[in-house]
């Protein structure tokens, strides 16, 4: 069963999309069903008759449901609305008070009255007093809160109590101020300090985890220069990317998946992949097989070229996409692949066809080998 | 000193609320017609004012 939504039950809701001011005339005419043309000329002619038209209307607005629904099911949101509305509530329950005052009332009316609209305001915002249940609490928290404040004592004493108040807070400022600022940055310096040891520690701990193992291991394999540079550049990679906070790697994109591809097949094959990326964008099937073709180019570079390092260059936009397979090894000559030989033509030429895109392989026996693909 | 232009992202309601209640304290005070019974009420008003303001334009 959905949960009942404030603006659904209970109690009228601002409408903004009909408003002339605030919205108010159009919820309540809404609520009510009639037109709201009525509504409006009933605030006019009160506010006219001694303008107790607009207090009304403010009145209305503060307490009726805002427009966006609360979720009632939900407690945090219920309360996270209430704890949101403190301000309109102090605000109008001081400013109620402020008018009882001027209108000739005691603080023995004012402040109840303060403390009333205060309760009020704070309660209806909630969105709490939508359902019958809702609709008590909210009435049995107003009549308590005024009742509270009926039973402080009469503001004139409070009055008489204002200066000698005033004068010991100074006094207090004046004597603890600068006591409660040194602790305040003595707990702000030992805060820093301690961060600063955690990032220590955590420095310490990673160097501990990657660079001195990678070193213990490249002693140990020193007899092997290619797995020596393989190890060397596995952690160079992890370091930059630790460094840099890089979660390329990582991302569902058309460059985390080349950093994947060059990654795996570098780690395999024991050559250096180098892959640039100017742009980006976020993989769905075009750019997974545009991704899939170039592993494959990379990874026929890597087993029959013999070169030492290969190239990937990539340049993604809206629009369009394009991946650069670059390497300086055997070459071939593209014409003189066997038929039964599908790496090319199936794996990167086809693939790349069925998805709307091209490729085109530039080779010559001795020159390296260049594949472009584009979609 | 430079001065930074108000925009719709740096404009605070509740500040100009405050300056308003301010600079009608200062006139009122100028005027001097200030009573202490006087002072608490206005004193609540205006405090009153510019916690609407600042808790209404939350909203927006």
């Amino acid at each position: 069963m959905s949960a009942p939504m404030a603006t659904a039950a209970g109690i009228p809701a601002i409408d903004t999309e009909h408003r002339k001011l605030a919205g108010v005339s159009a919820g309540i005419a809404r609520y009510f069903d009639i037109d709201v043309k009525y509504v409006r000329i009933a605030f006019v002619l009160l506010t006219i008759l001694g303008g107790i038209g607009i207090a009304l209307y403010g009145l209305a607005y503060l307490t009726m449901t805002s427009p966006e629904s609360v979720d009632l099911a939900d407690p945090t949101a219920v309360v996270h609305e209430a704890a949101a509305s403190w301000r309109e509530g102090l605000g109008a329950g001081a400013l109620a008070a402020a008018v009882t005052l001027v209108a000739g009332a005691g603080w023995e009316v004012a402040l109840p009255v303060g403390a009333g609209v205060t309760a009020g305001v704070i309660v209806m915002r909630s969105g709490i007093a939508t359902t019958k249940r809702g609709r008590v609490g909210a009435a049995l928290m107003i009549v308590g809160a005024v009742l509270v404040a009926r039973a402080l004592p009469a503001i004139s004493q409070v009055q008489s109590f204002a200066f000698p108040v005033i004068v010991l807070l100074a006094g207090s400022v004046m004597l603890f101020g600068p006591w409660w600022l040194r602790m305040a940055q003595a707990l702000t310096a030992e805060r820093t300090a301690r961060i600063r040891a955690q990032e220590r520690a955590e420095v310490a701990a990673h160097l501990h985890d990657s660079v001195l193992q990678t070193l213990a291991l490249i002693q140990r394999r020193a007899d092997d220069p290619s797995e020596v540079a393989q190890l060397a550049r596995r952690q160079e990679r992890e370091l930059r990317s630790w460094l840099n906070a890089d979660e390329t790697a990582a991302a569902d994109t058309l460059h985390g998946a080349l950093v994947r591809a060059a990654t795996e097949i570098e780690t395999d094959h024991g050559v250096e992949v180098e892959v640039v990326c100017v742009g980006d964008r976020p993989l769905d099937e075009d750019t997974r097989a545009l991704a899939a073709a170039a592993r494959e180019a990379i990874l026929n570079a890597a087993k029959f070229a013999g070169a030492g390092r290969i190239d990937v260059y990539a340049e993604a936009s809206g629009e369009r996409c394009e991946v650069f397979v670059r390497d300086r090894g055997a070459g071939f000559d593209p014409d003189a692949v066997p038929a039964d030989r599908r790496g090319v033509r199936e794996s990167i030429v086809g693939r790349m066809q069925r998805h709307g895109g091209s490729a085109e392989v530039r080779s010559q026996p001795g020159g390296g080998t260049e594949v472009e693909l584009s979609l | 000193m430079g001065r930074d232009p108000v925009t719709d992202s740096n404009f605070s309601p509740a500040s100009l609320a405050a300056g308003i209640v301010l600079v009608a304290f200062g006139v009122w005070v100028l005027a001097g017609d200030v009573t202490f019974d006087a002072l608490f009420p206005a004193l609540l008003a205006g405090l009153g004012l510019i916690l609407l303001v600042s808790g209404l334009a939350r909203r927006r």
